[in-house]
């Protein structure tokens, strides 16, 4: 950084001895001049410069069309002395400048090479700038070849106008010279390979190949003559000459050096151009980059995995709401066990002690008989709670579920013949698997058939439907069942209906009630439909029991399927 | 004649159980309703056999049979649980096992009892013998 600041630092001291010795030296300079002088400056206040647009860093005109460079600097100091106000005469290129200067819409040409052509309508002040004239190839093989060879046999870039495209016409007119409108253009053509070689300055090549960040080029060696720059006026103002030798006479060591140091310095790359801190920049930058991407890819994973870990938690507190109410339903089934149970074992022993003193062949006997049957139904119910409180485990597999539901009607064929039931089976066939423990729905499937052949008695028709769908596409379901899955959600639908009496309606909310019956006293334990529905809540599953218009009853299970098909 | 100790918060089965196995002539039942007295009561009577309740407020026949166990005199004596909370797959007649424990699931027969009594205290006769 410090290095990027010390050209803006002697710029800076150039420009404090302009403002302060500058004055001084005007002034004293003036007095030396003579009446004459002074009376032809008087009636040309105004000069007209002409410079190369392109020839950086000697002379050049910036973006802001300023005029720049050591030529400018020295055109400043030196007409500053002479009291001369400037005006710029804008060119597009060097050969216009002469131009100009040949037809006097110039007056001065800030920074010229004196050659024989060129005195035809130029008067050449003193030199005031020297810099070594170089030859600058892309070949790396030219660096012993002569420099008449090279001329001779081989395509040389030269800036039209330029004082070498004179000097080399006149001395070898068989040289291919190529033209070119700048020093930047010549240069470019002999890196593209359009020309073998050109002639140019050390400092107006070095300047143009760093800013083009130009990496194939060579300077292969300086020539002669070195290139000499005076300011040239035009010939019928011999005065301009001779004021101008005078100004640049009385120019001090310490200006031309602020000069020199200014402008005859490789030009220094922006500080953005280091290559250190372009990779820094790449490495802080790549860093960055690094650090938003991960960043970002771990807010993703992140945001997944705090997906999947809800996910994971509402289904473990679901399966804890399942097991806490299974649990209290156990303790509760424990109690009742325990509270039923023993009456019930005083009235078995009771009923035993009895028993010893009655003749096992009277009425009495049967009566004993019969309580003893009573206890055992009890003893059953409460088992078959316990049963229902204890029905934890699953062993989830993927199931066929279409094939769970004929294994089930198999298993009550023997119902089905003996009260003559018709069944109806619809069974979607390319139905998708889901995960669940086959041995439980079918102690489901049991239920609902068993329950649906008692209520239908003789003659009645049983309908078994399995369908897959989304949950929007399932219409008339209850919508508590709806609530429990989203509407895009991949569900298999069985359905279960009868045509039997139905259910009262007044009784439809308590059907999976625990020990809710509908069935005459002994016939029904009021389990089967809490415990498949236990059962069914266990797979994720709804199960709604429900009357169809047209007589009996219509039970319906939704299952989440596990892929979605 | 065989000595049972009937330990059981219910006094009116502990009355029947006792009035039915000592009716069979074979037995010599005393009860205990208060779990935390069936040790006191095991040292005092010296049973071949006791039945213990599972569920009493006091003391559970879990932790009596752990106190007997720990007792040098009464560690021989066999127990078996009398129990209600128990599924149809756990219930055998005549005395299935949990954790390594006989039991009985209420409500029992008076023949089952018998049944056990006689099948368990064979056992540890063959044993001894």
């Amino acid at each position: 950084m410090i290095f990027a600041f010390r050209p803006v630092i002697v710029l800076l001291l150039v420009a404090i001895s302009f403002c302060g010795i500058s004055h001084a030296e005007e002034s004293g300079f003036r007095a030396t001049l003579t009446d004459e002088e002074k009376a032809w400056l008087a009636d040309h206040p105004v000069i007209r410069y002409a410079p190369d647009p392109k020839y950086a860093p000697i002379e050049f005109v910036d973006r802001q069309g300023q005029y720049a460079g050591m030529a400018a600097d020295y055109l400043k100091l030196v007409t500053g002395r002479l009291g001369i106000r400037l005006i710029q005469v804008p060119v597009k290129s060097w050969a216009e400048a002469l131009v100009k200067a040949r037809t006097h819409e110039a007056d001065l040409l800030p920074a010229t090479v004196d050659t024989v052509q060129r005195r035809e309508y130029l008067l050449f002040a003193t030199p005031h700038i020297f810099i070594p004239t170089v030859l600058i190839t892309a070949r790396y093989d030219l660096g012993e070849m002569p420099f008449d060879e090279m001329v001779r046999s081989l395509k040389v870039a030269v800036v039209q106008g330029n004082s070498w495209e004179e000097r080399l016409t006149l001395k070898y007119p068989e040289a291919q010279l190529i033209e070119a409108p700048d020093d930047e253009s010549a240069l470019e053509m002999v890196s593209y390979g359009v020309a073998d070689v050109m002639i140019g300055t050390l400092v107006t090549a070095t300047y143009y190949i760093s800013k083009n960040n130009i990496t194939n080029l060579l300077m292969v060696r300086s020539i002669e003559p070195t290139t000499t720059l005076s300011m040239a006026v035009r010939n019928d103002w011999p005065m301009l000459r001779d004021l101008l030798n005078k100004a640049l006479a009385n120019l001090t060591e310490d200006e031309k050096r602020a000069i020199d140091v200014t402008w005859m310095q490789l030009p220094l790359p922006a500080w953005w151009h280091n290559r250190t801190y372009q990779l820094t920049a790449v490495a802080i930058l790549g860093t960055l980059l690094t650090i938003i991407i991960a960043t970002l890819a771990w807010n993703r994973a992140l945001a997944h995995k705090v997906r999947s870990r809800t996910l994971a938690l509402e289904e473990a507190h679901l399966r804890l709401v399942q097991s806490a109410k299974l649990e209290s339903v156990g303790r509760l089934a424990a109690g009742i066990a325990h509270e039923v149970k023993n009456p019930l074992a005083i009235i078995q022993m009771g009923l035993d002690y009895l028993a010893a003193d009655i003749p096992k062949e009277g009425e009495g006997y049967a009566v004993i008989a019969d309580m003893e049957d009573a206890i055992q139904r009890a003893d059953t119910v409460i088992k078959g709670l316990l049963d229902f409180a204890r029905e934890k485990k699953l062993d989830m597999r993927p199931t066929d579920i279409n094939e769970v539901l004929k294994a089930s009607l198999k298993l009550v064929h023997h119902e089905l013949i003996q009260y003559n039931i018709t069944v109806q089976q619809c069974l979607a066939p390319d139905l998708p698997k889901i995960n669940a423990d086959p041995n439980k729905l079918e102690q489901v499937f049991i239920n609902l058939f068993m329950n649906a052949i008692q209520a239908m008695g003789r003659d009645g028709k049983l309908t078994v439907t399995s369908e897959a769908g989304k949950l929007k596409q399932l219409i008339d379901l209850p919508s508590h069942d709806k609530a429990k899955f989203t509407a895009s959600e991949h569900l298999i639908r069985l359905k279960v209906e009868d045509t039997g009496p139905g259910i009262d309606p007044t009784k439809l909310g308590k059907v999976f009630d625990p020990f809710f019956t509908t069935k005459p006293a002994g016939e029904g334990t009021g389990l089967g439909l809490s415990v498949s529905r236990a059962i069914v809540e266990l797979h994720q599953g709804t199960i709604s029991l429900s009357n169809r218009g047209g007589g009996g009853a219509s039970v319906v299970l939704l299952f989440k399927t596990e892929s979605g098909a | 004649m065989k000595k049972i100790l009937v330990v059981d918060d219910e006094p009116s089965l502990t009355r029947l159980i006792k009035a039915n196995l000592e009716r069979t002539g074979r037995y010599v039942v005393r009860t205990e309703n208060q779990g935390a007295k069936a040790i006191e009561a095991a040292r005092q009577f010296r049973p071949d056999l006791i039945f213990l309740d599972v569920m009493m407020p006091d003391m559970s026949g879990g932790d009596i049979a752990a106190a007997l166990q720990e007792d040098l005199q009464l560690c021989n004596i066999p127990h078996v649980f009398l129990t209600a909370i128990v599924t149809h797959d756990e219930t055998v007649p005549t005395g299935s096992q949990i954790g390594g424990h006989l039991f009985l699931a209420k409500p029992v027969k008076t023949e089952e009892l018998i049944a056990t009594i006689e099948k368990v205290l064979e056992q540890i006769n063959g044993v001894k013998r």
